[in-house]
């Protein structure tokens, strides 16, 4: 019996030290998910909620774009994924420059199964917004529905979108499916409010530069 | 009676290490190796080209979502780039106007579940899984005052049989390549491509 449960002790440990990973977070690094690395670095900032039959409900997450010079603007190659945290979906220490929201994550379920929904052109267009090296940048406050598959219809953006996704996707099985938009919204007062709830919420008012420049605009406005 | 008791305790004692043994180990057990070409271990780099003194800028972008910029990857990259480039590695969002900038972009693609992922999990991890896929994929663009010279792609493969018999053999991942043996490789061919192109 003694033996029986050695090797079981002995084969755990084995295992867990053949496949686990610890990753050390050293205590002398600075918390770089509220602080810039440089003082050119980001933040970037969008909130979406999905209707569905029981209500609305959040995203997890988005797919941002820096449009870069290219013949068709929108069609980048490199999607990046802004983590939800609090209310909005959010890019920390990206590179300044033009952004836009080209897809979204809705909540994942069971065995890893998330929905994205690569957003139509038209949306991705109003979510454009230019970002100034130190800055917060806000996309805007946004509602969609689904609309149907992504597979068999949306514009050529979309369409693109859904290829590139589905080639790489890094979050589990994906369904893809066309939104429509129903709201959005980029005023100042939302805008007021994201930036106050950024320096709160993600950046814990820890965020140097990036705080800073926050209260500067929060002050402005008052 | 009491006899029985004691025997039914024991088997429960010896039950209840093996199903939490079996079932910890088993949701991690697996024989795992990582690869991308060539390895750095048959093809290490060599020491004879001199660092710069004028530091070399990195921006690190991945969609793992454990990692941050401080992830284990940027601080390789600084440690190799710091070896073999420049005495010293900055992590810049900006290209400087003058000087080396390298922007590396990460992604992950471990592919979406296979219906054998699912009967291996469905079946309590007693069918074996074996997955081989293009994991990790790397670009690095490098950029010399402020102008994007050329963009390099590597991939890391995995390799991985998750089984509940292969248990006992699990310590074999030990002896097999890492993801971090495979990504300083990358970073060592990136040093080495980039060279032979004349740019660093």
């Amino acid at each position: 019996m003694k033996h029986l449960g050695m090797v079981c002790i002995l084969s755990s440990l084995l295992t867990l030290s053949a496949c686990i990973r610890i990753e050390v977070h050293e205590k002398n690094h600075p918390d770089l998910r509220r602080q810039p690395v440089d003082d050119s670095a980001v933040v970037v900032g969008l909130s979406m909620k999905v209707k569905a039959l029981l209500g609305s409900g959040p995203i997890s997450g988005a797919y941002f774009v820096r449009l870069e010079e290219k013949k068709d603007i929108l069609k980048q190659d490199r999607p990046m994924l802004a983590i939800f945290n609090g209310s909005y979906v959010y890019l920390v220490n990206a590179q300044p420059g033009r952004y836009a929201a080209v897809a979204v994550l809705y909540p994942c379920r069971l065995f890893d199964k998330c929905w994205i929904f690569p957003l139509p052109k038209s949306l991705i267009e109003q979510t454009i917004t230019t970002v100034a090296p130190g800055t917060v940048g806000y996309l805007g406050d946004y509602e969609i529905e689904l609309s149907g598959n992504a597979r068999d219809g949306g514009d050529d953006v979309a369409q693109y979108y859904f290829h590139l996704l589905s080639a790489r996707p890094s979050v589990g099985d994906i369904n893809l499916l066309l939104a429509l938009p129903l709201k959005s919204v980029r005023d100042e007062q939302s805008t007021q409010h994201f930036l106050k709830l950024t320096d709160e919420k993600l950046l814990e008012k820890r965020g140097v530069k990036w705080s800073s420049w926050i209260q500067e605009q929060l002050q402005m406005h008052y | 009676m009491s006899h029985n008791i004691f025997r039914i305790r024991s088997f429960n004692l010896i039950g209840t290490l093996v199903l939490l043994s079996t079932m910890g180990t088993a949701l991690l057990g697996c024989i795992g190796t990582y690869n991308e070409s060539p390895l750095s271990r048959t093809n290490p780099l060599e020491q004879q080209h001199q660092r710069t003194n004028t530091p070399l800028h990195v921006y690190y972008y991945s969609d793992v979502l454990r990692d941050s910029l401080l992830s284990s990857d940027l601080r390789a990259l600084k440690h190799v780039f710091g070896e073999h480039v420049a005495e010293q590695t900055v992590v810049a969002t900006v290209p400087p106007q003058r000087g080396l900038y390298v922007h590396v972009y990460k992604t992950s693609s471990p592919g979406p579940p296979t219906i054998f992922y699912r009967l291996w999990l469905l079946t309590v991890f007693v069918i074996p899984y074996y997955r081989d896929v293009a994991e990790y994929s790397f670009e690095y663009d490098l950029y010399i005052d402020t102008v994007l010279r050329k963009t390099y792609h590597y991939e890391i493969r995995s390799r991985h049989l998750f089984w509940i018999g292969a248990l006992p053999f699990s310590w074999i991942t030990l002896l097999m390549n890492s993801y971090e043996n495979a990504r300083e490789a990358i970073i060592h061919q990136f040093i080495r491509d980039a060279r032979s192109d004349g740019f660093l």
